[in-house]
């Protein structure tokens, strides 16, 4: 007997269904799928960067401040997709004070921006607000992927006003993720190390900085067959799903809002430290001062998603081998890069994690 | 001269492969040439002279060079300007051709994989017995091609052909801005460089600033 043939019934069903994800989407407006939305407050602004603190949602547990810094590809509306889908949300049913520091929306303005101004400057002007604000010297520091990055290297440069570092799928070692067997991980850094130095420099001299939908671009080539299949196939499994289409809807808004990253931060991040891997090494320099991960003596908590493709388990792992401090823990969770935010699976586990561990260094 | 891979002899070769090398060929030589062309005039100092001779009349003229200038300003471009911008257009086009050649041989490196998941599919698909759904048969191939696809990803081939195609890419997005560069400046508009020199300078000042601010806050702490 042959294999069924792909006409028919099941197409027909499928035309259906496109007609009905036509009709569907035409229906819902763009302020229908609000990300983002958890309420806060604007405390300070300093040129496009903005910081928030998050309206309480049941009473403070935890005293010491918490800033949450994400990264500068992509935005930090990945921790706050939805309302059951809220790394946000839940840190503030664990009763945390959670702060934002929001890069905003850079563009070729932000192209002479450097790692050493988003450290030494938007993150320390933030932290000291913080700390003005709430009474206290020091603070909590929650860092995503990128934003990982910079709070790790603020916390080893300002240790006075760190309390404690959590980071999640922050890469560390660059050069890591050849110890990483898993052939799906770390397109990122092959992807990186096989780029010219004078390829960079002229991509971001000519764009004014790493244009977000390239970016988005590479990252789409990392699940080539997901990319190819997300607008036919995976849309019209959720069509007859309200809440599954919103799902898909807000992920895609997530996604579309990819700002360019800041071009000599850009050549930084790309050159110094996925090409050179100068963290490890010992030899990034921000502000004219190099970053010592020895430094890093305030307790931290490291959590990465053992099948995170675009920064490999290996590459966030390699910083306990670094720090200075003997409060080192580890979280390891199932998924991958984003699925750890958004994914029903991970909601619990990872907030519960990040609070338990905050309240035991309250 | 380097050629394409070309289709295999016989039965199932492309009868247009050859002929499509060929031509890919003769379009890379020109391409090169017209590269080669334009750079030479670029950065010899004809164009410069050019402008200069253009602007004094090229030596035949009343001598009146402040009423000329002032005309010329009021104009806007003149002969060696439009030598110039026609030099422009044609490093934007030879880059665009290079862009192309480019993109041919990134798309044929990132075909490979497709025509060795067709291969795998063909082999693994029941003969006899089974019969899956067209969405089983859907999920088989896409399992199928994207291993393949990551595998090739990774290969040193896909990788020289996706940086020299970013290599294109971004050279021909910088000839563009010097024709859009050409044209700002005819209308006496600021240009992408002069918005880069601009933002460099409030980026270095601003931290100036802050830096100043911190010191003063320092001294008095």
């Amino acid at each position: 007997m042959s294999p069924q043939a792909p006409t028919g019934d099941g197409f027909a069903e499928m035309s259906d269904k496109l007609l009905k994800a036509g009709k569907l989407l035409s229906a819902i407006k763009d302020a229908d799928v609000d990300v983002g939305a958890t309420p806060k407050t604007l405390v300070m602004r300093r040129d496009k960067v903005e910081l928030f603190r998050y309206t309480p949602l049941t009473e403070q547990k935890v005293k010491t401040p918490v800033l949450l810094a994400y990264g500068l590809i992509g935005r930090y509306t990945m921790a706050d997709l939805q309302e059951d889908r809220s790394l946000v949300r839940s840190l503030l049913r664990q009763g945390l004070d959670l702060w934002l520091v929001d890069w905003g929306q850079p563009n070729r303005s932000e192209r002479w921006l450097t790692i050493d101004d988003y450290v030494d400057d938007y993150i320390h002007a933030a932290v000291e607000r913080v700390c003005r604000e709430t009474g206290h010297e020091k603070i909590m520091l929650l860092g995503i992927c990128e934003g990982g990055v910079f709070t790790t290297c603020y916390a080893a440069l300002h240790p006075d006003k760190v309390k404690g570092l959590v980071l999640t799928i922050t890469p560390i070692d660059f050069h890591a993720d050849r110890d990483d067997p898993d052939t799906h991980h770390g397109f990122l850094n092959v992807w990186t190390r096989s780029l010219d130095r004078a390829d960079i420099d002229r991509l971001v001299d000519v764009y004014g900085g790493l244009p977000g939908e390239f970016m988005s671009s590479v990252f789409s080539l990392m699940t080539p067959m997901r990319s190819l299949t997300k607008y036919n196939i995976d849309l019209i499994d959720v069509i007859d799903d309200e809440a599954k289409l919103m799902n898909f809807l807000r992920m895609e808004k997530w996604l579309a809002d990819r700002p360019a990253h800041p071009g000599e931060a850009a050549k930084q991040w790309l050159k110094d430290l996925y090409q050179d891997n100068k963290l490890v090494k010992g030899e990034f320099e921000l502000s004219g001062r190099r970053v010592d991960l020895s430094k890093l003596t305030a307790p931290v908590l490291n959590v990465f998603a053992l099948n995170d493709h675009i920064i490999p388990p290996t590459c966030s792992r390699a910083l306990g081998a670094h720090v200075g401090t003997k409060d080192y823990s580890e979280i390891e969770l199932p998924g991958g890069h984003v699925g750890l935010f958004v994914s029903s699976k991970s909601q619990g586990s990872l907030s519960k994690g990040i609070s338990e561990w905050l309240s035991a260094r309250d | 001269m380097c050629r394409p891979p070309v289709a295999e002899e016989g039965a199932g070769a492309n009868p247009f492969g050859p002929l499509a090398a060929q031509w890919m060929d003769s379009w890379r030589a020109m391409a090169s040439a017209a590269a080669g062309a334009s750079e030479n005039w670029s950065s010899s100092m004809l164009p410069f002279i050019m402008r200069r001779a253009a602007e004094s009349g090229f030596g035949v003229g009343p001598g009146n060079d402040l009423a000329e200038a002032i005309e010329r300003m009021a104009k806007g471009p003149r002969l060696a300007d439009v030598l110039d911008f026609d030099r422009k257009l044609a490093n934007m086009t030879a880059a665009w051709g290079e862009l192309q050649s480019k993109l041919a041989a990134y798309q044929l490196v990132a075909s490979k994989p497709w025509m060795r998941t067709a291969q795998q599919y063909k082999m693994k698909m029941p003969q006899s017995g089974d019969s899956p759904s067209w969405r089983e048969q859907l999920g088989e191939w896409n399992d199928l091609a994207n291993e393949e696809l990551i595998a090739n990803q990774r290969s040193e081939e896909f990788l020289v052909a996706q940086k020299q195609l970013l290599q294109a890419a971004t050279e021909f997005r910088a000839r563009q801005s010097e024709i859009s560069d050409a044209i700002a400046a005819v209308l006496g508009m600021p240009t992408q460089r002069d918005f880069d020199d601009l933002t460099r300078q409030i980026t270095e000042l601003r931290r100036e600033v802050r830096a100043l601010e911190r010191r003063i806050a320092g001294g008095e702490a």
